[in-house]
């Protein structure tokens, strides 16, 4: 079998390895310039994420607050979380604050209880909240918070993503409260991620996961 | 031409045709939601999402255009030797990410064909070092062999090359 250096193309594999490596990167630099300038560019945190036109962002309820303020009454912090519930409860606290300047509105994080808080103000049906699963669908269809929609974080990627919110009738104010399995699951924050660059301005991530949700014997769709 | 050298090239030619249509693939995935491979770079926690951001939004571009083209450039066999080397380049980056992973002891999707699998599922595991390693020898082979039968360097394994040009892009 003939090798490079028997072949005597050794400059010529170099300069065709160059080649076809500027070729790519030329090609992906025009491609992530016309991406980034277009109406949905990438975004990778939550601070980068603006929020778009679409939303209104007037005058919304901290849902968040309730939910980290019950946290941090029931529970001593969670180990393993990205964030504690005193972090979550001050995030809380800045998030009212902000909805009333109109600077930044409706985040934040809870744990178990102040999840099991904003699920018992669902099924009250005092205001429209919703709960998202945001696994991959498999594991939603092991099971799930009850009452909870399927909304993997790669869905909303999609151009089409957020037709299932619309769909649904979720609106831009309405409180979300995402969850993926917990610990240091990073679905939840991605899904924020796009839904405030959508324009979703009131997003609760439960940090405390469907693992710990089931542990606790709260309400699920499984065993029917 | 011999035997060995008849299977040599059927060899190679069958290589080149299934990375190369594995890369083709994989990378199409990922271009086609760039976000969504953006999030999975995220996912490894080898850059600040804040602070490098745009490098990791750049790469999730970079990456899967790399892809496409040396995974097409080795389908049809132009430059396969050259294509291989940068498909072997590819694949020892992720293996390294792999590695990193796996050493921190993380729980991290690969991301490696978008949301789909080849082989492997679940979370980053031995079986992705293994498929990797599959995959690197063969294109470390087609490096090294060249692109056998029907490929535009046009050497029969076995045989010195007369162009030393010939691979010259």
């Amino acid at each position: 079998m003939a090798t490079a250096a028997e072949s005597g193309g050794g400059l010529g594999w170099l300069a065709g390895t160059a080649g076809i490596v500027l070729a790519a990167l030329a090609l992906a630099t025009g491609h992530w310039l016309a991406v980034q300038q277009g109406d949905r560019p990438i975004v990778l945190s939550r601070e980068a994420a603006p929020p778009a036109a679409g939303g209104d962002t007037s005058e919304e309820p901290p849902g968040a607050a309730v939910g980290a303020a019950i946290d941090a009454g029931s529970e001593s912090g969670r180990s393993g979380s990205s964030i504690s519930n005193s972090a979550g409860l001050a995030d809380a606290m800045i998030d009212a604050g902000d909805a009333q300047s109109g600077v930044k509105t409706g985040e934040g994080y809870v744990g178990l209880a102040g999840g099991r808080a904003l699920f018992d103000e669902m099924l009250t049906g005092a205001r429209p909240i919703w709960f998202f699963d945001t696994r991959p669908t498999e594991r939603y269809d092991e099971g799930a918070i009850q009452f909870a929609e399927s909304m993997p974080a790669t869905r909303l990627s999609r151009r089409d993503g957020f037709g299932y919110l619309d769909a649904l009738g979720v609106g831009f104010d309405d409180p979300l409260v995402l969850y993926c399995t917990g610990g240091d699951c990073s679905d939840s924050e991605n899904a924020a991620i796009l839904l405030e660059q959508r324009g979703y301005t009131n997003i609760t991530i439960m940090t405390a996961g469907y693992r710990d949700w089931r542990e606790a014997g709260f309400p699920t769709t499984e065993g029917g | 031409m011999h035997a060995p050298a008849i299977a040599g090239n059927s060899v190679l030619l069958l290589l080149r045709l299934v990375l190369g249509g594995l890369f083709v693939f994989a990378g199409s995935l990922k271009i086609a939601d760039p976000q969504a491979f953006a999030f999975a770079i995220k996912g490894y926690d080898l850059l600040d999402p804040v602070g490098q951001g745009g490098l990791m939004a750049w790469l999730a571009f970079a990456l899967p255009w790399t892809e496409v083209i040396s995974g097409a450039l080795l389908v049809v066999g132009a430059r396969p030797r050259a294509a291989a080397t940068v498909v072997a380049g590819l694949l020892a980056v992720f293996t390294g990410g792999y590695v990193s992973v796996l050493a921190r002891g993380m729980s991290v999707e690969c991301g490696c064909f978008g949301s789909s699998e080849f082989l492997c599922s679940g979370p980053i595991a031995a079986c992705h070092l293994v498929r990797n390693g599959v995959m690197l020898a063969a294109a470390v082979l087609l490096a090294v062999g060249g692109g056998g039968y029907l490929a535009m360097d046009a050497k029969p394994a076995g045989e010195p090359a007369e162009d030393p040009e010939d691979d010259v892009m």
